[in-house]
């Protein structure tokens, strides 16, 4: 039940109710009409039942029946409405229209002055059958006679048919009608959650920073709840940052002092250098890959732009020339300030080899993002290049300068499962001949 | 020269005012950003070293607020946040480079050395007018390969000088350039150290290397 979508189930569920409630509803409407029909059908019969008595006359014991009874079914020969007075077994008068007709035998007779309506099967046809018994008096005493009336049963059924037809030809026209009402209200009711979801996804984008539609109340606590869970996040990030940005600056201004000491020993000096590696690099990892978790993307061009024209500044001296191959719309899954970090490192060791040239490249395969960083420098030579990336170093076998910064980049491209190359340049490229830093990353689209 | 430091940690801030007078520089100090601001609108410094972390106004602001008023002074931004979103938002907001706590002395002098060298205009770290060459970093000067026995003052005047051959220099720009703000000299001061200047890199008055206009001020002899 956990996976089936909402508008599934509501509509598997309206569904469920029309096909039970609209047969529910012929059944039992059916049976309410028979049961008046029927009805109908005894007065009908009840009334013909007294014509034939008030017709009947009895002489000095002599039964007498005129030919032609008011009734006009009577005297039309298969009518289908036929009349029958018995006494005991005696058939003593029948209808005209009961000539060619064979009378069933009587199994049961009521009683006097009562009254019985049946249904009965005879020559493989129905009929409905009322029978009255009724005493006459005569010189010899009272003596019974049973009154019958048979009425084909065909016409009726009939008309049930036809009544049948109708309901559910009606029925299966307002069954589509509420159907179609139904998944009218399904739709305007899941509506806001569409939205909802729309609305969160443009967040995960990066298009903006919280949940800003009017939705219905039992959706606007749950927009607000969000908006917190987002502000909350934020600024835990934010602090989280800010206090390891405060322990580093509160930590190496003393190591300032220290390391500026005039008569600081060259042995001192050693260990100055290593506790600054360490809280460098320790300081950077815990920050590194704490992005929000949310699928933000941030803007690759624009940060090698303020890259560029930051280290333009910083080597204004060397006049080198920057080219940026970037395309404007290419995003990063992850946290600006990481990406920042991990191209500023790159950059700058790309500009502390460069000769004149330092190449920013970006690249988007369908899965990966891809960057490379390459100057027209001396290069690196294989047998160094692994011992670059490998990120089993030591702390303490950093030297100053550009170990630090490759391993702050190690970091990051191992903190968000990227790949990290080192190269040199070839003309085939279309790069500089120094080194190339490329790095890789998935690029987990928001399904 | 005159620079500018703004530090809060005091211990550092007394080192850093140690060193650089050691060098040469006339060094003013502030401990927060209001006060920095402060000196920097007033004076016109011919560098400043500011830190990240300051009381009342933080590093970023100031340099912003005052690159805001046309303040030109060449600022190096030193930071103990060394990510670079920070350094990036250092330059951005203005300054002309960084350098991350702790450093090397060494380090430091050269930065603020090619700053200062930078806004004049000087690629090189060694200036030369005709015989005569002041090595900034060394602080040598030498007149046709001669080592120079300058003071420290009148070393300054010719660094000055040099710097900024095309402009016409008066007492008073010399005046704030050389002394730091505790100093109330009368500029008749800076005519001596010119005179003395003019004995010592041209005893024979032969290249007359500074030009006097009168009532205006001092410049170098371009024809050199």
């Amino acid at each position: 039940m956990k996976r089936i979508s909402l508008k599934v189930r509501i509509f598997s569920a309206a569904l469920l109710a029309l096909l039970l409630f609209i047969p529910l509803a012929a059944y039992a409407l059916e049976r309410a009409y028979v049961a008046s029909l029927t009805q109908a059908v005894l007065e009908r019969m009840r009334v013909q039942t007294l014509t034939l008595i008030s017709e009947f006359e009895v002489f000095d014991a002599v039964s007498n029946m005129p030919d032609v009874i008011i009734n006009g079914q009577f005297n039309i020969p298969e009518s289908g409405v036929y009349g029958v007075i018995s006494s005991g077994n005696l058939i003593i008068w029948r209808s005209q229209s009961s000539m060619n007709w064979v009378v069933p035998t009587f199994q049961l007779v009521p009683k006097v002055g009562e009254e019985m309506f049946v249904e009965v099967d005879h020559n493989a046809k129905q009929f409905f059958v009322h029978s009255y018994t009724a005493e006459f008096s005569s010189p010899r005493g009272f003596r019974a006679y049973t009154f019958h009336v048979f009425q084909d049963k065909s016409s009726f059924d009939a008309e049930v048919i036809h009544y049948r037809h109708t309901l559910w030809y009606w029925l299966g026209v307002i069954a589509i009608l509420l159907l179609g009402l139904l998944v009218f209200s399904l739709f305007t009711a899941l509506r806001p959650i569409n939205r909802l979801v729309q609305d969160i996804s443009s967040i995960e984008k990066g298009e903006s920073e919280r949940l800003t539609e009017q939705y219905p109340p039992e959706l606007e606590s749950l927009k607000t709840n969000l908006n917190h869970l987002l502000t909350t996040e934020e600024n835990q990030r934010q602090r989280y940052k800010n206090s390891l940005g405060d322990l580093a600056h509160s930590l190496k201004t003393p190591l300032a002092v220290l390391s500026g000491l005039p008569n600081l020993p060259e042995q001192g000096r050693e260990p100055v250098e290593q506790i600054n590696n360490i809280i460098q690099r320790q300081l950077k990892r815990a920050v590194a890959g704490t992005g929000s978790r949310w699928n933000q993307k941030a803007n690759v061009k624009h940060i090698v732009d303020k890259l560029v024209s930051a280290m333009s500044k910083v080597y204004r001296e060397k006049e080198l020339s920057f080219v940026v191959d970037v395309p404007k719309n290419l995003g990063f899954f992850g946290d600006e300030t990481d990406l920042l970090e991990l191209l500023g490192n790159l950059v700058d060791n790309a500009c502390k080899a460069a000769e004149t040239e330092v190449l920013i490249r970006a690249t988007q395969s369908k899965m990966r993002l891809h960057i490379a960083v390459a100057d027209d420098g001396p290069g690196i030579p294989p047998d160094e290049r692994q011992a670059l990336i490998e990120r089993g170093h030591r702390l303490d076998s950093y030297k100053s300068g550009q170990g630090i910064g490759m391993a702050v980049v190690a970091d990051l491209v191992c903190a968000y499962e990227g790949h990290l190359n080192i190269d040199n340049g070839t003309e085939e490229q279309g790069l500089p001949p120094g080194a190339v830093i490329s790095v890789d990353f998935p690029c987990h689209q928001s399904a | 020269m005159r620079l500018l430091i703004v530090e809060d940690d005091s211990r550092l801030l007394t080192q850093l005012d140690a060193l650089m007078q050691k060098q040469g520089y006339s060094v003013d100090l502030a401990d927060d950003g209001k006060k920095a601001k402060f000196l920097m609108q007033e004076y016109p410094y011919d560098a400043a070293i500011v830190d990240v972390g300051l009381p009342v106004l933080d590093g970023f602001e100031l340099i912003r607020q005052v690159r805001k008023e046309n303040v030109t002074t060449p600022i190096l931004l030193l930071t103990a946040r060394d990510r670079w979103q920070e350094k990036v938002e250092g330059l951005e907001a203005g300054a002309d480079d960084y350098l991350t706590k702790p450093f090397q002395q060494e380090e430091l002098l050269a930065r603020i050395n090619a700053l200062i060298r930078r806004s004049s205009g000087q690629a090189s770290p060694k200036i030369t007018l005709g015989p005569i060459s002041l090595d900034t970093v060394s602080q040598e000067v030498t007149v046709d390969e001669e080592v120079m026995d300058l003071t420290a003052y009148e070393y300054k005047v010719l660094e000055y000088l040099l710097m900024n051959p095309k402009k016409i220099i008066s007492k008073t720009e010399l005046t704030e350039h050389i002394y730091d703000q505790d100093f109330d000299l009368d500029s008749n001061v800076i005519e001596v150290f010119v005179g003395r200047l003019r004995k010592k890199l041209d005893p024979e008055n032969k290249y007359k290397p500074i030009e006097t206009l009168r009532g205006r001020g001092y410049r170098v002899n371009r024809q050199l």
